[in-house]
C-alpha cells in the first residue's frame, strides 16, 4: 500500500492543502504551526474516520480538527493497493451521522465496494488507536543517551498503549494488594480469614444458646410441676381456712345474738319514749313549720319585754325650769331672725357713727391749717398770677446765667492779652510790613528772571531734582482726585485718606518749589561771582541791589515782629499770625461789652419782679425766697384745707341721721326682748338674742322627745299584746299542757318536737339496722348447734404449716422464673447471631469470589502480556536486527534483542546496553525499532510511516547518519518525514528526490 | 359486624432487605407497633373479633419480649377476640407454652373449631400432614349463618399439608375464606356465594413483598359479607427498574435513578435495579451512587442487572495488553457477570484507579 497524494479542503487550520506522496521518502519542510500533526491526523482519519465523541478536547479530534476558517470539514486521499489506486472522500459532520464517505476507482472514477467505510481496519487489521501508536513517530524529546529501559518502554509504548504496559506492574501490585485485602497470600489475615473468625465465634455463640432450650424445657418443666405443688398447697390451705372460718363464724353467732338483743332493747326504748310524748301531747305535735312561723312572734315578744325605754329626765327638767319664762309661748323662729337682723343693723350703724368721728391727726390737721389760711385763702387767680411772676423771675435769672462770659473765650482773652502786653499793633502798621514783605518778593522775583535769562548748563541733580519734585505734584494730583473718585464711591476713609496724602504731597511740592527757586538764584549768583560767562556786570549789580534792598526790607519786617512771641518762623507767617491774634482780641473784647450790658439790663428786671412776690406770699411764708416752691405748697394746703372742711361737714350731717335710725331700732328690739330677758342695756342685744334662741330651741326639744317617749310606749304595749294573742292561739290548737308566753316555752315545745321526729327516726333505722343485721348474719344466726370440729388453734397451725409449705414452692416458682427468663434472654438473642451470622457468610462467600475474580484477573493479565509478546516481539527482533545489520552495519552476532526488548551491542568482545552508547546511534537504533514494529504489527498491508521531525537532538554527524538510514529505509517503505529546519534535510538530494 | 382479617405478620423474622442490624431492629419493631396500630383501629372501628390467618409469630426466632408484648396488646383489648389460626411459620404448641394466654385470644386446634358471634360463624382449623385431606369432609356449617371459614395455605386444587384445596370447600356456605400463606392481597370467587381472599401481610419485610400492605376489612350485614383492603403498613418497598443503557457519566446516571424515584415518599424503602448496557467508559460507580441515595430514602439497595455492552470490533484489533485482555477474558468460559467483572477490575487497575470487584 502506498499513498499518491492527499487533498485537503478544510481540517483544523490545513486549507485547500494538497500534497503528492514520493515512491519512497516524502520530505515536508514546513515552519512551526504549519500543521504537521494536523496533516498526520487527516491521512488516519481518511482511513478511519473519526472515533466516538469523547468529552474532553484532546480526545475528540472531531471537535479538536473543527476547521478554523469553516467551509467544508474533509478532504479526499488517493491511495494504491494491489496494484489498483482509490480514491476515499471523507467529509466531517458536527455528528457521526453526519459523516459522508465515498469510496472509488481512482482510474474509473466508479464507486469501489472492495472496502467499507472501516477501510483502515480493512486494510492494516489494527484499529485506529493501534494504527497511529505506530505509523505516527513523534518528536524525540529526549536528548542524551537513553537508557534499555526507556527504550523498551517507549517501543512497548508503541505496540501497547503507554498506559497499560506502564502500569502494569502497578496493575498487577494494585490487584494482588486487593486480593490480599481479602485472602492474603502470607499469613492469615485478611477479610475472609476475619469473616471466618467471626463465623465461627458466632456459631459457638448460636450453638451456647441453642443448648439453653433444653434447658429451657426442663426449667419450664419444673416450674409446671412446682405451680402445680403450689396449687395443691394453695388448695388445701384454704380448705383449712374455710374450716377456721366456720369455726370462728360458731364463735361469733354468740357474740352476733347478744348483739341483736341488745338492738331489739333499744328499739323498744325508742318505742316507750314516742309514746310518753304521745300522752303528753295527745292533740299531736305542732310542726317544724308552724314553730318556725311562731319563733319571730316569741322572740319579738321576749324582745319587747326585754326592751326598756328611757325616761327623757332632762328634757323634764327642762320643760320644768323654762316653763315660766316660755308660759306665753316660746317666740318664734320668724322674730327670732327679724330680732337678730334688727340687731345685726343696730349694730352696723353703731359701728358707722363711730367711724364718722373725726380722727385726731384729721382734727389737728384741720386745726393746723385753719391757722395757716388765717390771713385769707387765696383765690385761684391769685395763685395763677403769682406762679407765672415766679416762672417770669426763674426765665430771667436763667437768661442772666447765660449772658455770663465763657471761660474759654475769657482765657483766650487773657492770651492774646498776654501776646500783645498791652501793645496791640494797629492795622495800618501790619499793612505797611506785608508790603515791605511783597517788595522784597518781588525783588528777587526780579534777581531769579535775571539769573534765568543767562543759559545756565542744566545740572543733572537738579533736574532730578525738579523730577523729584514734579513727581511730588503729580503724585499729590493724582491722589486727591483718587480721592474725590473714592468719595464718590462711597469710600469715605479711603477717599479722606488719600485727599489727605495728596493735600500733603502738593504742600510739601510748593514749598520744595519755593526752595529750589531760592537755592538756584543763589547758584546763579554765586556763578556769575565766580565770573561765570553767563550773566552781564550790570545784571550783577542789579541783583545784588536787589538782595540788599530784600534784605533791608526783610530786616525792618523783622524788627516789628520781634516784639511779639510768634510761633511761625517766616516773616510772612509771623506777621500772618500777628494779623490773626490780633483780629480775634479785638473780637473777643466787642463781645465781652455786648454781655455786660445784657447783664445789667436782665439784673434790673429780677429785682423788681422778687419784691412784688415777696408782698405776696411773706404772710404765709414770711420772707424766704423759693417762690414757684411756696406757690405750689400754698396751693397743696389749700386743697387740703378745703377738703378736710369738707368732710368735716358731711360726718356731721350723716351722724346726726344715723343717730334718729338707731334710736328707733332700739326701741324695736327691746320691745321684743324684755318679756323674755327683762331689761337688756343695747350692747347685749346680741347676746341676749343668742340665749334666747338657745334656750327656746332646748325648750322645744325637750317637749318633742317627751312626746316621743309617752308615743313609743304606746306602740310597744300594742305589739307585746299582738304577740302575746299569736302564741296563745298556738297553745289552743294543740291544747299544750303549759300555754306558751315566750321564747322559753316555744323552746321546750321545739324540743319536744325534735325529740318526737329523732325517736321516729331512731325507731326506723333501728328497725332496719335490726333487719339487716338479721339478714346479713342469717346463716350464722340460723346456724345448727355446734358440730365436732376442730379446735380454730389446731387450726391455725395446720395453716402456718401450709403457709410455710406454699411460700416455700412460690419461692420455687420465682427462681424457676428467674431462670426461664435469664434463659429466654440468652435464647433471644439467637435470631441477632443467625442474621450476623448469615451476613458474615454472605460477606466471606462475597470477599472469595471477589478474590478468585482477582485471581483470574490477574491471571489474564499476565496472559494478555505474554501474548503480546509472543505474538509482536519476535518478528520486531528479527526485523530489528535485520534492520540494524542493513543500515549501519551491525553484524547480526554481534547484536542481541531481549525478549524484554533489551537491546544490547558487542563491542571489544562484551556486549553493552545501548545506554552505553552515543544519541545518534540511540536513534537509529530507534528508527530500526520503529521500521520493525511496523513490520510486526502490519503483517497484511505495509503502511507508510510519518516521522515527525524525530531528529532535532542530534548533532550534524548523526544527523547525516540518520538521513542516510532514513534514505535506505525508504527504499523498501514510503515514509513522510516532516520537518520545520532545513538543516534536517538532505537540501538538493530533496529535489531530486 | 366488622371482622378483621390479616395475615403472616411475621413478627420477629429475618428481614432480607439487606437493611443494617440497627434498621433491621427498627423494622422489626415497626411490624410490632402496625400489629398495635391495626388492634387500636380494631377498637376504634368496633371489630368484634380479628381473624390472624396465620404466621403471626416467626418460627423460633421470636423473642420472648415479643411474644409477652404480643399477648399484653391483646389483652388490653378485651373487647375484641383474637382468632388465632396458626401457619407453617408459628412454632406450633411450644411457642405459647409457659405463658398464661388472654381469654380474648382463641386458638384453633388441628379440627375445625367454631366462634359463633350472633348469625356470624368463624371456623378455622390448622393444617396437618395429618388432616390435610380428611378435614374438608368434616366442615359442617349451617345455612342459615354467615360463615367465615380461616386457613393458612396455598390455594390449591388439589389438598395437601400446606395446601388448601378450593374445590374441596366449594358448596359448603362458606361466605367469606380468610386465607394466610401468600404475602400479597388476592381474592376471587370460591363458589356462588363465597369468596377467598389472602389479605397479604401487614408490612413489606423485603423487594419480594413491594406494593401496597395492609388488612381486609369485612362488614357482616344479615345476609352477605362486604370487604375492604386497608392499606396499613407505615412504610412501602419499592422495587424500581433503571434503564442505564447509553448513560455514560456519574452525573447522568445519578439523574436517571432520582427521577425513577422522585415520586416516592422519603420514608420508603427502595431498590434500584439497573437494567440495559453499559460500556467501558460509564462511571457506573456504585459505591458512589449508593452513598448519594444513603439519605434519600428510609433505606436503598442499588442490584446492578445492567450488562457490559462491549463492540467486537472495539477490541479485536486493538494491538495493545489491553486489547489483548479483553480478548483473552471474552474469550474464555466465564459468565457473563464474571467477564464483566474481570474485564472492570483489570482495567482499573491498569488505569491506576482503585481496583473495585
Amino acid at each position: 500500500m502506498k499513498l499518491i497524494s492527499c487533498y485537503i479542503e478544510n481540517f483544523g487550520g490545513l486549507h485547500q492543502y494538497a500534497l503528492t506522496f514520493q515512491e519512497g521518502l516524502t520530505v515536508l519542510k514546513e515552519a512551526n504551526g504549519f500543521g504537521k500533526t494536523t496533516l498526520a491526523e487527516f491521512l488516519r482519519a481518511m482511513f478511519y474516520g473519526f472515533p466516538r465523541a469523547a468529552k474532553k478536547l484532546e480526545k475528540n479530534p472531531r471537535k479538536k480538527y473543527l476547521p478554523w476558517q469553516g467551509g467544508k470539514y474533509g478532504g479526499h486521499l488517493v491511495f494504491e493497493h494491489e496494484g489498483r489506486r482509490y480514491r476515499i472522500e471523507r467529509t466531517f459532520g458536527e455528528v457521526p451521522k453526519n459523516d459522508t464517505f465515498l469510496l472509488t476507482d481512482a482510474a474509473t472514477h466508479k464507486k469501489s465496494l472492495d472496502f467499507s467505510e472501516n477501510i483502515g481496519l480493512e486494510l492494516f487489521g489494527l484499529d485506529s488507536d493501534s494504527f497511529e501508536r505506530s505509523t505516527y513517530m513523534p518528536q524525540l524529546q529526549e536528548s542524551g543517551s537513553l537508557t534499555t529501559t526507556g527504550i523498551q518502554a517507549k517501543l512497548g509504548g508503541l505496540v501497547e498503549d503507554t498506559n497499560d504496559i506502564n502500569n502494569y506492574d502497578k496493575a498487577l501490585e494494585a490487584l494482588k494488594k486487593k486480593r490480599s485485602s481479602f485472602v492474603p497470600y502470607k499469613g492469615n489475615s485478611g477479610s475472609v480469614a476475619e469473616a471466618n473468625q467471626r463465623i465461627s465465634d458466632l456459631q459457638v455463640e448460636i450453638e451456647t444458646a441453642e443448648a439453653q432450650r433444653s434447658l429451657l424445657t426442663e426449667v419450664l418443666a419444673q416450674l409446671e410441676e412446682a405451680r402445680t405443688v403450689l396449687a395443691a398447697k394453695s388448695g388445701a390451705r384454704d380448705s383449712i381456712r374455710g374450716e377456721m372460718t366456720l369455726a370462728a363464724q360458731y364463735s361469733a353467732r354468740e357474740a352476733l345474738a347478744k348483739q341483736q338483743t341488745a338492738m331489739e332493747r333499744a328499739l323498744e326504748d325508742c318505742l316507750q319514749d314516742a309514746q310518753t310524748l304521745e300522752v303528753r301531747y295527745p292533740a299531736g305535735l305542732p310542726s317544724l313549720k308552724e314553730l318556725e312561723n311562731a319563733e319571730p312572734v316569741a322572740l319579738r315578744l321576749s324582745a319587747l319585754e326585754q326592751r326598756d325605754l328611757p325616761i327623757p329626765a332632762d328634757a323634764e327638767q327642762i320643760l320644768r325650769e323654762q316653763a315660766p319664762r316660755f308660759s306665753q309661748g316660746s317666740p318664734e323662729t320668724a322674730e327670732l331672725e327679724q330680732t337678730r337682723t334688727r340687731i345685726r343693723s343696730y349694730m352696723e350703724m353703731e359701728s358707722k357713727r363711730k367711724s364718722l368721728i373725726p380722727s385726731p391727726g384729721e382734727a389737728e390737721q384741720l386745726e393746723g391749717l385753719a391757722r395757716f389760711f388765717a390771713p385769707g385763702v387765696p383765690e385761684d387767680e391769685a395763685l395763677s398770677q403769682w406762679a407765672a411772676q415766679a416762672r417770669q423771675l426763674t426765665a430771667l435769672e436763667e437768661r442772666r446765667s447765660a449772658a455770663a462770659p465763657d471761660p474759654a473765650e475769657l482765657a483766650k482773652l487773657r492770651e492774646l492779652e498776654g501776646f500783645f502786653g498791652g501793645d496791640v499793633p494797629t492795622e495800618e502798621a501790619l499793612t505797611d510790613c506785608q508790603q515791605k514783605l511783597n517788595r522784597a518778593s518781588d525783588v528777587r522775583q526780579e534777581n531769579v528772571r535775571i539769573s534765568a535769562q543767562a543759559v545756565p548748563e542744566a545740572p543733572a541733580p537738579a533736574v532730578q531734582k525738579k523730577k523729584s519734585v514734579v513727581l511730588f505734584a503729580l503724585f499729590g494730583l493724582l491722589s486727591v482726585l483718587a480721592g474725590v473718585l473714592l468719595l464718590a464711591v462711597q469710600a469715605v476713609g479711603g477717599g479722606a485718606a488719600l485727599m489727605g496724602v495728596g493735600v500733603l504731597l502738593l504742600a510739601l511740592f510748593f514749598l520744595l518749589k519755593q526752595r529750589e527757586d531760592r537755592q538756584e538764584l543763589e547758584r546763579k549768583i554765586q556763578d556769575s561771582r565766580a565770573g561765570g560767562p553767563i550773566l552781564s556786570q550790570a545784571q550783577r549789580e542789579t541783583l545784588l541791589r536787589n538782595e540788599r534792598t530784600a534784605a533791608v526790607l526783610e530786616q525792618e519786617v523783622l524788627s516789628f515782629t520781634a516784639a511779639y512771641p510768634c510761633t511761625r518762623h517766616s516773616l510772612s507767617d509771623k506777621l500772618a499770625q500777628i494779623r490773626g491774634s490780633r483780629e480775634s482780641l479785638l473780637e473777643l473784647r466787642q463781645k465781652q461789652a455786648a454781655l455786660e450790658v445784657l447783664r445789667e439790663s436782665l439784673l434790673q428786671e429780677l429785682t423788681a419782679l422778687a419784691r412784688q412776690l415777696q408782698g405776696h406770699l411773706a404772710p404765709y411764708f414770711g420772707s424766704g425766697e423759693g417762690y414757684e416752691e411756696n406757690i405750689l405748697t400754698l396751693r397743696e394746703k389749700r386743697a387740703a384745707y378745703r377738703r378736710l372742711l369738707e368732710s368735716s361737714q358731711r360726718r356731721k350731717a350723716e351722724t346726726e341721721s344715723l343717730a334718729r335710725t338707731l334710736e328707733s331700732l332700739e326701741d324695736c328690739i327691746r320691745k321684743f326682748l324684755e318679756p323674755y330677758c327683762g331689761l337688756v342695756p343695747p350692747g347685749e342685744f346680741d347676746t341676749c338674742l343668742s340665749r334666747l334662741e338657745r334656750d327656746a330651741a332646748a325648750y322645744a326639744d325637750a317637749k318633742k322627745r317627751l312626746e316621743n317617749y309617752r308615743s313609743q310606749c304606746r306602740e310597744r304595749e300594742a305589739e307585746m299584746a299582738q304577740c302575746r294573742a299569736a302564741l296563745s292561739a298556738l297553745s289552743q290548737k294543740y291544747t299544750l299542757p303549759e300555754a306558751l308566753t315566750g321564747w322559753s316555752g316555744l323552746q321546750r315545745l321545739r324540743e319536744d318536737v325534735k325529740n318526737a321526729a329523732r325517736l321516729g327516726e331512731l325507731e326506723q333505722s333501728t328497725r332496719s339496722a335490726l333487719e339487716r343485721f338479721r339478714r346479713e348474719h342469717r346463716d350464722v344466726l340460723l346456724l345448727p348447734e355446734r358440730k365436732d370440729l376442730r379446735e380454730l388453734e389446731d387450726l391455725k397451725a395446720t395453716e402456718r404449716y401450709l403457709s410455710e409449705g406454699i411460700r416455700e414452692a412460690e419461692e420455687q416458682r420465682v427462681s424457676l422464673e428467674q431462670k426461664q427468663r435469664l434463659l429466654l434472654e440468652k435464647i433471644d438473642r439467637i435470631p441477632d447471631l443467625e442474621d450476623e451470622l448469615e451476613q458474615w457468610k454472605q460477606k466471606k462467600n462475597a470477599d472469595l469470589d471477589s478474590s478468585r475474580l482477582l485471581d483470574e484477573t490477574i491471571r489474564f493479565l499476565g496472559e494478555a502480556k505474554e501474548s503480546l509478546s509472543d505474538s509482536y516481539l519476535g518478528t520486531i527482533q528479527q526485523k530489528f536486527a535485520e534492520y540494524m545489520g542493513r543500515v549501519a552495519g551491525e553484524d547480526r552476532e554481534k547484536l542481541f534483542v531481549s525478549s524484554q526488548l533489551e537491546v544490547s551491542l558487542e563491542r571489544l568482545g562484551e556486549a553493552r546496553p545501548l545506554a552505553c552508547f552515543s544519541a545518534g546511534q540511540t536513534d537509529t537504533v530507534m528508527l530500526c525499532m520503529r521500521m520493525a514494529l511496523v513490520d510486526a504489527l502490519f503483517r497484511e498491508a505495509a503502511p507508510f510511516v510519518i516521522l515527525d521531525d524525530p531528529f532535532v537532538n542530534l548533532d550534524d554527524a548523526h544527523l547525516s547518519q540518520a538521513l542516510s538510514l532514513l534514505q535506505d529505509l525508504s527504499q523498501t517503505r514510503q515514509i513522510l518525514y516532516l520537518t520545520c529546519n532545513t538543516g534536517r534535510t538532505w537540501g538538493e538530494w530533496e529535489i531530486e528526490n | 359486624m366488622k371482622f378483621i382479617h390479616c395475615s403472616d405478620i411475621h413478627l420477629d423474622s429475618r428481614l432480607e432487605s439487606n437493611l443494617s442490624y440497627q434498621q433491621a431492629q427498627e423494622r422489626n419493631v415497626e411490624l410490632c407497633g402496625t400489629f398495635s396500630r391495626l388492634i387500636s383501629y380494631a377498637r376504634e372501628q368496633g371489630v368484634t373479633a380479628v381473624l390472624i390467618a396465620g404466621d403471626l409469630f416467626d418460627g423460633t426466632r421470636v423473642r420472648s419480649a415479643t411474644l409477652s408484648l404480643v399477648l399484653d396488646l391483646i389483652a388490653q383489648a378485651p373487647e375484641v377476640d383474637f382468632l388465632y389460626l396458626r401457619g407453617n411459620h408459628d412454632e406450633a404448641g411450644g411457642l405459647l407454652s409457659g405463658y398464661v394466654l388472654p381469654e380474648n385470644l382463641k386458638l384453633f386446634p388441628d379440627r375445625w373449631s367454631y366462634h359463633r358471634y350472633g348469625h356470624v360463624t368463624v371456623a378455622g382449623a390448622e393444617l396437618t400432614r395429618e388432616n390435610c385431606t380428611s378435614l374438608y369432609g368434616t366442615l359442617s356449617l349451617e345455612k342459615e349463618s354467615i360463615n367465615i371459614v380461616m386457613l393458612h395455605g396455598q390455594e390449591s386444587s388439589q389438598a395437601g399439608e400446606e395446601l388448601v384445596s378450593l374445590p374441596g370447600l366449594k358448596g359448603k356456605h362458606i361466605h367469606y375464606l380468610a386465607l394466610g400463606h401468600i404475602h400479597s392481597y388476592r381474592e376471587a370467587p370460591l363458589d356462588h356465594s363465597g369468596r377467598w381472599c389472602y389479605s397479604g401481610c401487614l408490612e413489606g419485610r423485603g423487594f419480594d413483598e413491594c406494593g401496597e400492605k395492609g388488612f381486609v376489612l369485612l362488614d357482616v350485614t344479615e345476609d352477605r359479607v362486604r370487604s375492604e383492603f386497608i392499606p396499613f403498613a407505615k412504610r412501602t418497598l419499592h422495587e424500581i427498574p433503571v434503564d442505564i443503557t447509553g448513560l455514560q457519566t456519574i452525573g447522568e446516571l445519578r439523574s436517571a435513578l432520582l427521577s425513577a424515584s422522585r415520586d416516592i415518599p422519603k420514608k420508603d424503602l427502595v431498590k434500584f435495579v439497573l437494567q440495559g448496557t453499559y460500556t467501558l467508559e460509564t462511571q457506573k460507580d456504585l459505591a458512589y451512587l449508593s452513598a448519594f441515595l444513603k439519605d434519600a430514602f428510609y433505606f436503598s439497595k442499588i442490584k446492578d442487572e445492567s450488562t457490559l455492552h462491549m463492540d467486537k470490533a472495539s477490541y479485536e484489533h486493538d494491538a495493545s495488553l489491553k486489547g489483548e485482555f479483553i480478548r483473552k477474558v471474552m474469550a474464555s468460559g466465564f459468565s457473563q457477570e464474571d467477564k464483566e467483572r474481570i474485564i472492570s477490575a483489570g482495567l482499573l487497575a491498569l488505569s491506576g484507579e482503585e481496583v473495585a470487584v
